[in-house]
């Protein structure tokens, strides 16, 4: 069911297990568990079958800068148009000292195996006013909500004087085609 | 990924942020808040905490550096699920969090991520501690961003 809600993504990257085996070994220091392929000795994975999303794809959903990162690198996302802007992310009296680097991007496609699920891009990644709220309503530091269009990357003057800011580091996302069976949009 | 996983969380946590998601109960989140370095007890000591009023029930305290606020991430803070098949594991992740302009005062020591069944209502003694990550930092006034694994900051194994 698609609903005007923000809700997050379930995804699930599918294996192939038609073939082999695999066992679990534990790392006794870290707790980490890796599955190591008997016929090799090799710590491997099964099968890589493609990805797919088990939640609705939602009309409205934020996906995290680094889970997006990392989809684009296991082949589940394309971003279009991506380009790279920068923000202070230092003290008043010293505003680069530190820097933000965030991606932003015109549109995200995930590629399921069932077909193509687009989002247009409608909130960046960045450094933003925090007197303007994502949902027009000022709520404190919960990081929620739907985007105002009219809000802007706070400035660097902003800054120096001593503005309160807020940073989101997510994609603000609207459905824009879903080509994958039954669900065309 | 987390440091530990609390005793009282263990076999909820993907759980929880699946609620979160889903927003069921309404008005679940999952709530970030952070220890100070001074009083702090042993990860053997705070692993067995059951509420996270609890947490600071001993010398452990939070941080009050001016700019820090808890954080607060609902149904639509970009929580993302992952089942993955190929590693036969389920993962949890939610986007780096930032707080702004942190001023000198407390040295920041862990990080806590909390399960919150109702954020309009209760006190901490409502609030299920989940994982703790070590997060140590001197505010200075920059802002001070949580960077999770790229795995997210829980995996069930």
């Amino acid at each position: 069911m698609i609903t005007n809600t923000v809700r997050g993504l379930r995804v699930r990257r599918l294996a192939d297990k038609s073939k082999g085996t695999r066992i679990k070994l534990t790392d006794p220091h870290s707790g980490e568990t890796h599955l190591m392929n008997p016929a090799n000795s090799k710590v491997e994975s099964w099968p890589d079958m493609g990805w797919i999303i088990e939640s609705d794809a939602h009309k409205f959903t934020n996906i995290p800068v680094r889970t997006v990162r990392e989809w684009v690198k296991k082949g589940f996302a394309v971003l279009k148009g991506e380009r790279l802007i920068h923000a202070p992310g230092g003290s008043v009296e010293d505003p680069w000292k530190a820097t933000h680097t965030f991606v932003n991007a015109d549109a995200i496609v995930l590629k399921c195996v069932d077909g193509e699920v687009t989002y247009k891009v409608i909130h960046q990644p960045g450094k933003y006013d925090l007197n303007i709220d994502l949902t027009g309503t000022p709520k404190g530091n919960v990081r929620s909500g739907r985007f105002d269009v009219s809000e802007k990357h706070q400035t660097l003057d902003a800054i120096q004087k001593g503005a309160k800011s807020r940073v989101d580091w997510f994609f603000g996302c609207e459905l824009e085609s879903d080509t994958r069976p039954q669900m065309k949009v | 990924m987390s440091d530990f996983v609390f005793n009282i969380a263990k076999g909820h946590v993907n759980e929880y942020a699946s609620r979160v998601n889903a927003n069921d109960p309404v008005n679940s989140v999952l709530n970030l808040s952070v220890l100070a370095t001074a009083g702090i007890e042993s990860d053997a000591v705070l692993i067995d905490k059951d509420a996270l009023s609890d947490v600071v029930s001993g010398t452990t305290n939070f941080v009050t550096n001016t700019g820090y606020a808890r954080i607060e991430v609902d149904n639509t803070g970009s929580i993302t699920v992952t089942v993955d098949d190929t590693n036969d594991r389920k993962e949890a992740d939610m986007p780096d969090q930032t707080w702004s302009a942190v001023l000198a005062g407390d040295g920041w020591n862990d990080l806590v991520i909390g399960y919150d069944s109702d954020s309009t209502g209760g006190t901490d003694a409502n609030i299920v501690p989940c994982t703790q990550h070590d997060f140590v930092v001197t505010p200075d006034g920059s802002d001070i961003t949580v960077q999770f694994n790229a795995a997210g900051f829980f995996r069930a194994a």
